[in-house]
């Protein structure tokens, strides 16, 4: 009696044992990593710069510069003030947008700031609707702002996300007076943890240190000049001819 | 009636061993969490379905294809990335290998319909949109980056 209960004990005991043991494995194996970043100021790039060509057919953007994500965001502003994006891939430096080429979300603004967004995509079965390619040309005849954009703002918050004093606003999302949506710092605020410019993939928060070992000149990081190119330069808005 | 009970019984039960085997090879047992709510599939802005990954961790199977509707790219990288990618070309759905049968120029711009979870996982510009309405909370990024990485699961 004594031996069948000890014996029982002792597989009690074990059975525990291995439990306690495989949880604490497949914590560690599961658990999220700590990020570890640089204590540095993230460096906003500028806002990206391209010429419109518009012909019958089709209309091809000519960029400055190839984007870090190699895809870049048209958008155009409707009759509703939504700014209507789509995500194009850039080759040598040009987008061209075709009629067939439908968009792909919808940011609701209200003034210049975002209020909400809409996904748009044969995923959904949302019906098509308009083609980019006539809201492009009806933003072009109507007067209303379109032009390009790298930041995925709405549809991506992971800066905001994980910056700690977001309550702040320490990051913020202004509309710009082109239309384009554009992360602005304020760096009185910001606790250098690096955290936004690590998961920021479309390039567009950078960490100041390959910033500049990249070649990639003076970034806006200056809280007076977050809305103006360094040396006085102005944005050129996103012309056509 | 027992027999055929207890037959059906053997065999929900080797197909949910069959998934757990399969997702804790690929290291992501928790996927089975996912009920297929498709929840996540209407906010991804490049129109991949995300469940298509998350299907791809519970198989162990990163070649699986799954739904991705508007990724636009040359007809030239599409043949390199896969030939049996599924495409859309004016209104018609084909692969990459009939397309370039048909004569169409490596040059011209293609919108894909499906393609495999670890080549999706390429363009994936991780903005994390398909995490937040699923109501379990399933990591899916992790998925997403492991693919990103080498196309395989835990490598």
């Amino acid at each position: 009696m004594e031996n069948s209960t000890t014996r029982t004990a002792g597989s009690a005991f074990l059975f525990i044992l291995i439990v306690m043991i495989t949880t604490v494995v497949a914590y560690v194996v599961q658990a999220e990593r700590k990020m570890h970043t640089e204590g540095l100021y993230p460096e906003v790039k500028p806002l990206v710069q391209g010429t419109f060509t518009f012909s019958h057919d089709k209309i091809e953007i000519h960029m400055m510069e190839d984007p870090v994500w190699k895809r870049i965001v048209v958008y155009a502003y409707d009759e509703g003030v939504s700014q209507v994006g789509i995500v194009k891939p850039v080759y040598d430096r040009t987008v061209i947008i075709t009629p067939d080429d439908y968009p792909d979300f919808r940011v609701k603004t209200n003034g210049n700031k975002v209020v909400g967004f809409d996904v748009i995509n044969n995923s959904n079965g949302a019906l098509q609707g308009k083609s980019f390619f006539g809201i492009l040309n009806d933003a072009k005849e109507g007067s209303r702002c379109f032009g390009i954009q790298e930041c995925l703002y709405p549809l991506c918050t992971r800066c905001m996300d994980v910056c700690p004093v977001i309550q702040h606003g320490v990051i913020e999302m202004p509309i710009l007076k082109n239309g384009a949506i554009h992360p602005l710092v304020h760096l009185p605020g910001c606790p250098r943890c690096g955290k936004c410019f690590e998961v920021c993939k479309v390039g567009v928060l950078l960490n100041p240190s390959k910033a500049l070992d990249k070649g990639k000149g003076t970034f806006l990081h200056d809280d007076q000049k977050a809305m103006e190119p360094s040396k006085g330069e102005e944005i050129p808005l996103n012309h056509y001819y | 009636m027992r027999k055929i009970n207890l037959f059906c019984y053997l065999v929900i039960a080797v197909f949910l061993a069959g998934s757990v085997a399969a997702s804790l090879t690929s290291g992501y047992p928790w996927s089975i969490a996912c009920y297929n709510c498709i929840l996540c599939k209407h906010t991804c802005p490049i129109g991949i379905d995300p469940y298509g990954f998350v299907k791809a961790a519970i198989s162990n199977e990163p070649d699986l294809y799954i739904e991705a509707s508007s990724i636009r790219l040359r007809l030239g990288e599409a043949a390199e990335l896969d030939p049996r990618l599924s495409l859309k070309v004016d209104e018609s759905e084909m692969t990459v290998q009939t397309a370039l049968a048909k004569g169409i120029s490596p040059d011209s711009e293609v919108t894909v319909l499906r393609m495999r979870a670890k080549d999706a996982a390429k363009f994936c510009p991780l903005c994390g949109n398909c995490e937040k309405p699923c109501p379990v909370a399933l990591p899916i990024m992790k998925i997403i980056e492991d693919l990103k990485d080498d196309g395989k699961f835990n490598d």
